[in-house]
């Protein structure tokens, strides 16, 4: 096979992590990584739903510690590059980010809610200075205009991001957006462009394949698209799309296509992510995805409308990590009769 | 450390304020609408600051030689309020002391006492000799009931989120949120007394901003605590916040602390005085209220 010139991150063992609640165990992400690498996937990112450090009551407690589960996935997979989110509303550079860096990963992928890229500025320096792969990635992207976006990404690159990542964290954009976000960010930025999609409007494959061919470097896509809310971009199902495309991922159609069979059997996915009315709702509203569960927890709990309570946490310009704004709008919301 | 300087002798406290940001500026903004306190001088770096531009038209001397300026009067000055960055704290501090001057420090430093007003009695109490250190926006608002829960129920993990509007968050704290976490966990092992703790900052640019937010989660051993000693930290917790409120009006529980599983949460809003700053920025004014309130305290009973 010719040698890709994109390639497919994949965020099943980090970004799958909040369909688990976080609750991802040692054994499933062992086996799935020692497999997911057999399968020509070259870059593997572990760790709770919101990176390091995000284990908390607030977005909810891992099953097992960063520490661990970096070493077991480092251990199953030696030769893939090992990545790991991480964003400085959560981690520290001595708590979080030189363990990290003591236990082998290669990438981090530095995050900011997308206008707040100045908050990336010390970790990002620190981790170019141990010379580790880094890179910038601004999150739920829907909430800013490409111009504002590309202001943003280029604070990351003075900072020494060596690539910038685009998350649509909250499944809102369609291809016309990725289209014009994309062409812009490669013509503007001169690093690598990522794009990460989440599944709320069933789009999640059609953008993916959209920024791909405006020039991404870089795919984020998880096995049966296991993620926050919709999920990402079905890795094994892209890997097809890609190969009727004639665009060489690198990855193993049968091998993944095993993969996703096997995954699905096994206890770490019972029930894969699905874009529904409800996706499809908090994707319009811009609200971050991993908030789906929450707001059907307390939706119940207070009897309120679930449309009213999206549509009103919708006008709250919520960043992700303002889980417990959730709670205080239900609320405050009228009872259902 | 501190040479034998009290509190000023003269009921006026004189004070000089490092540091004309937002922070600097909100002080000095109580201390002219304030009666037996006198800012004698207010130091920066930039002419045409918002923050001096405010100060000249209140008439309040500024300068910009920084320490130098404070050598020149030191016997007149009671008080020096740090508002600057970490880093200058630290450099200036080892002067501030040989001065002999009182110094509260609204820096992340991590040098001087940790204050909270409502828990560390015995520091108001000393009435002279001061340096201390206001921890954290976070930590200052946290402090307070974090300590009430833990003298009444041992936690087992408490966590503490400070929601906060972008606009109120300056460049300074955004380099230094690793500061910002490191100094607020501290201070909630410190006073808490729980075995694990963290702290979490979001940042939220909405417009129009938000006020000023912090969640606790605070989790306990076992089922947690009996029906009596819960109904005693909700007591425990709304005399705290009513005694909160006299050095910060704008605090209030949007709704009472309530226990679920083997977790109590606690939701604390807080809106500023809007002196210099907007009302939403909390943040910014539960530090310059609580540094007003140690100045005009130390100055009663004598």
């Amino acid at each position: 096979m010719t040698k890709p010139e994109f390639k497919i991150y994949d965020v099943t063992l980090r970004d799958g992590n909040h369909a688990l609640r976080h609750k991802l165990s040692l054994t499933a992400a062992i086996n799935y990584a020692a497999k997911a690498a057999q399968c020509g996937i070259d870059y593997i990112e572990v760790g709770h739903g919101n990176g390091l450090g995000g284990s908390s009551v607030l977005v909810g407690e891992s099953a097992h510690s960063d520490r661990d589960l970096i070493s077991a996935v480092r251990n199953a997979a030696p030769s893939a590059t090992l990545g790991v989110h991480v964003m400085p509303s959560f981690a520290t550079i001595s708590r979080d980010l030189i363990p990290a860096i003591d236990l082998g990963v290669d990438v981090f992928r530095v995050a900011a809610h997308c206008s707040e890229a100045d908050t990336t500025q010390t970790q990002i320096e620190f981790l170019k200075s141990r010379s580790v792969g880094v890179a910038g990635t601004l999150m739920m992207i829907s909430h800013l205009n490409v111009a504002e976006l590309i202001i943003q990404a280029r604070k990351m690159v003075q900072y020494g991001a060596e690539a910038i990542i685009f998350m649509d964290s909250t499944g809102s954009l369609t291809p016309s957006d990725v289209a014009e976000l994309i062409s812009a960010a490669v013509s503007d930025l001169g690093v690598p462009i990522g794009f990460h999609a989440h599944n709320n409007l069933n789009l999640a494959i059609a953008n993916s394949i959209q920024a791909v061919n405006s020039g991404a470097y870089s795919i984020d896509a998880s096995i049966c698209g296991l993620g926050a809310g919709a999920g990402n971009a079905q890795l094994e199902l892209l890997v097809a799309a890609f190969e009727k495309s004639k665009m060489n991922t690198g990855v193993s159609v049968n091998e993944v296509m095993r993969l996703s069979i096997n995954s699905l059997i096994t206890e770490f996915i019972a029930t894969p992510p699905a874009a529904s009315p409800y996706t499809a709702l908090t994707g319009i509203n811009n609200l971050f995805s991993g908030f789906l569960p929450i707001i059907q927890k307390y939706s119940a709990a207070y009897n309120v409308d679930i449309v009213e309570l999206i549509t009103a946490l919708g006008g709250l310009d919520l960043v992700a990590g303002q889980e417990d704004q959730i709670e205080s709008v239900a609320r405050h919301l009228p009872k259902n009769d | 450390m501190h040479g034998n300087s009290g509190v000023g002798m003269s009921v006026n406290q004189k004070v000089a304020i490092f540091g004309t940001g937002k922070i600097g500026a909100d002080l000095l903004a109580k201390i002219v609408r304030s009666t037996g306190v006198e800012c004698v001088a207010f130091i920066g770096r930039r002419v045409d600051s918002p923050g001096v531009q405010f100060a000249n038209s209140k008439k309040v001397p500024v300068f910009f030689n920084g320490i130098s300026e404070i050598e020149k009067f030191k016997d007149s000055i009671d008080w020096v309020i740090d508002a600057t960055s970490a880093k200058s704290h630290i450099a200036t501090m080892p002067r501030l002391a040989e001065l002999g001057l009182n110094v509260i420090d609204m820096t992340p430093s991590g040098l001087g006492d940790p204050f909270s007003p409502l828990v560390d009695t015995e520091l108001v109490s000393r009435k002279g000799n001061y340096h201390v250190n206001l921890m954290t926006c976070g930590a200052q608002v946290s402090v307070p009931f974090v300590h009430t829960i833990g003298s009444i129920a041992e936690i087992e993990y408490i966590e503490s989120i400070a929601n906060l509007s972008s606009e109120s968050v300056g460049p300074a704290t955004r380099i230094n949120i690793d500061e910002y976490i490191s100094t607020t966990e501290k201070a909630l092992a410190l006073y808490s007394g729980a075995k694990r703790v963290k702290a979490i900052m979001i940042i939220n640019p909405a417009i129009p901003p938000i006020p000023m937010k912090v969640t606790l989660f605070a989790r306990f051993a076992g089922a947690g605590p009996s029906q009596l000693m819960r109904s005693k930290i909700a007591e425990n917790l709304n005399q705290t916040l009513e005694n909160f409120r006299k050095i910060v009006p704008g605090m209030s529980f949007p709704h009472a602390p309530y226990f679920e599983e083997n977790y109590l949460k606690v939701d604390i809003q807080v809106m500023g005085s809007g002196d210099f700053v907007p009302t939403h920025s909390g943040n910014l004014d539960v530090l310059t209220s609580t540094a007003l309130w140690l100045i005009r305290q130390s100055t009663k009973d004598r």
